[in-house]
């Protein structure tokens, strides 16, 4: 599945991890629900949580790719359980974020990754239903379950929230205005609730990736292939981000006794791409 | 399995508070320390509590160092490449404070003060341990920012522009050195620190309302808060995470601030300065 980074140059160490050795029990005894485990950034996020230990709550309306991913997490000898959702679907999100509270007896950590991207097309011709798609799914879908996950948290006195945005969601990008849109309305949610939550140890985050090893990009990938190495000859880090050792890692340190006094922010896991923003030139494309 | 195990940690101003937490900290993680400060005698407090860490004085060393001073920091780090082998993560904490005064009536002597024990030492460190960090395949710069800078502090402009100038040196280092895989980042603590405590003692009602305010209730405790958020950022978790200020304070930072403004012409370690979210 990863892409071979063909014209660009990898940097000596690009997949040499700074630390070899790794703690494998950072989220032991914890339950994380994650909504939009189909997609591949809940997906490297709930493969991560599950081998450090928690105990993981798929939801999501695709059952075959979480069925898939259940007995991934659970081959590796993970825990998970498939509670089929549609969080945008009004009553959904609370029926499922009780569900997976009552399957493991606690629920700690939300991480809720349902961005959506319908069509990659200019601000000016994009259709209101791209637009409405995404705030019903992202920002409404985000909402109801993190009013849902609220009094499991307090039960067990707080809890960690992490919103995913779209790639380049929050830093902007040509073609996907109702993305963007609905990221900057998850950010403010995400203010929102760690000012109102902080009082119950809850803490609220948004987590921005840009340049991701994913499925999902690989055609955008493919159908500007010079565009696209441009970028990463720009970012610091010089190479794609992994779902699960990228991502995932920035998302644990959110969840784990790293992040317990981080709240209502953007964390960009994403290789230094947001300081080269005000450098990008791309070109108006379709995918 | 401990997060910094084999790793060689350098950390400024390690004697007190957000510092002392980072050292204690990175020690139970497996993490060789080297520290300094500019009092000998502060470190020591630090000698017990270092003690009371399962085999941590073999892999502790207090250097005495003014930051402000290039070669005297610059050496820190030679001399802790030197005793452990290497360096993989610098925490660019310690900062020279002077009293708040009014932009008009504030003495160049103070911006150069501010300015080399803050931005000055954040590169100097920088400048001396990449060559080791490449050589190790990687490494982590923290560099340390402010509310105030945020906020434009009135009376500590020094103070503010100093802390500016360590994001910004944070932004490029990022950009620079992101292709040895250095990753370099800055954060802003609301710490239970050691100015913090000493001004509470004098100022106890404005800092409870103070604490009130913060989302979180309280300031961070240096060693499991602030350090914690630190840990994140230079361990496995934080590998993809480079050029980002981040705010390691409870929510502080999204807030209006309890009390107003504090008054020109007072020391914040003794007088009656006012802060919005602490003194660091």
């Amino acid at each position: 599945m990863r892409l071979a980074l063909t014209s660009t140059p990898a940097a000596p160490n690009q997949r040499r991890a700074f630390t070899e050795k790794m703690a494998m029990d950072q989220l032991k005894g914890k339950v994380a629900a994650v909504t939009g485990p189909a997609g591949s950034t809940g997906r490297g996020i709930a493969l991560r949580f599950a081998r450090e230990g928690a105990k993981i709550a798929l939801i999501d309306r695709d059952a075959a790719k979480c069925d898939a991913l259940v007995k991934e997490i659970q081959t590796a000898g993970g825990t998970a359980t498939f509670i089929r959702a549609d969080v945008a679907a009004q009553g959904d999100a609370q029926r499922a974020i009780d569900a997976a509270a009552s399957e493991y007896g606690r629920l700690d950590v939300l991480v809720n990754s349902n961005w959506v991207l319908r069509s990659f097309m200019p601000l000016l011709e994009k259709p209101e239903e791209d637009f409405k798609a995404s705030m019903n799914a992202v920002f409404f879908g985000t909402l109801r379950a993190m009013r849902a996950a609220v009094p499991h948290m307090r039960k067990v006195g707080g809890g960690r929230i992490i919103n995913v945005a779209a790639p380049y969601g929050y830093t902007s990008f040509h073609n996907i205005a109702d993305a963007v849109s609905t990221d900057w309305s998850l950010q403010g949610l995400t203010r929102a609730a760690a000012v109102e939550w902080g009082k119950y140890q809850i803490l609220t985050n948004l987590l921005v990736p840009a340049l991701l090893d994913i499925p999902e990009f690989q055609q955008y990938r493919a159908d500007n292939p010079v565009y696209v190495d441009g970028l990463i000859k720009q970012m610091p880090l010089r190479r794609l981000g992994d779902p699960v050792e990228d991502l995932g890692g920035a998302a644990l340190l959110l969840a784990s006794d790293e992040g317990c006094f981080i709240t209502g922010q953007p964390i960009f896991s994403d290789g230094g791409q947001h300081l080269n923003t005000a450098a990008f030139k791309p070109r108006a494309r379709q995918a | 399995m401990k997060r910094l195990e084999g790793k060689v940690a350098i950390v400024t101003g390690g004697t007190q508070g957000i510092g002392q937490g980072v050292v204690l900290r990175f020690l139970k993680e497996g993490a060789s320390v080297a520290y300094c400060s500019r009092n000998a005698k502060n470190n020591e407090a630090m000698v017990p509590l270092i003690a009371a860490i399962s085999g941590a004085a073999a892999r502790a060393r207090y250097i005495q160092a003014d930051v402000g001073v290039k070669d005297q920091i610059q050496g820190v780090v030679h001399q802790a490449a030197k005793l452990f082998g290497g360096v993989d993560i610098v925490i660019n904490n310690a900062q020279g404070i002077a009293p708040l005064r009014a932009i008009e009536e504030k003495p160049d002597a103070d911006y150069a003060m501010t300015l080399a024990t803050g931005f000055y030492h954040s590169l100097w460190t920088g400048q001396a341990a990449l060559p080791y960090m490449k050589q190790r395949g990687g490494g982590r710069i923290i560099n340390c920012s402010s509310h105030w800078a945020l906020q434009g502090m009135p009376y500590a402009s020094d103070y503010a522009i100093t802390k500016a100038a360590n994001e910004a040196l944070t932004r490029t280092m990022a950009n620079e050195w992101g292709r040895f895989n250095v990753l370099v980042n800055c954060f802003v603590p609301a710490g239970d620190s050691f100015a913090y405590k000493q001004y509470k003692t004098q100022n106890r009602k404005l800092c409870e309302a103070i604490e009130r305010n913060i989302p979180m209730s309280r300031m961070g405790d240096c060693e499991t808060d602030i350090a914690g958020g630190i840990l994140g950022l230079v361990s496995e978790n934080g590998r993809y995470i480079t050029g980002t200020t981040i705010y390691i304070d409870g929510g502080a930072w999204l807030v209006h601030p309890a009390e107003g403004e504090h008054e020109a012409g007072t020391d914040i370690h003794t007088g009656r300065a006012q802060s919005a979210t602490g003194v660091h």
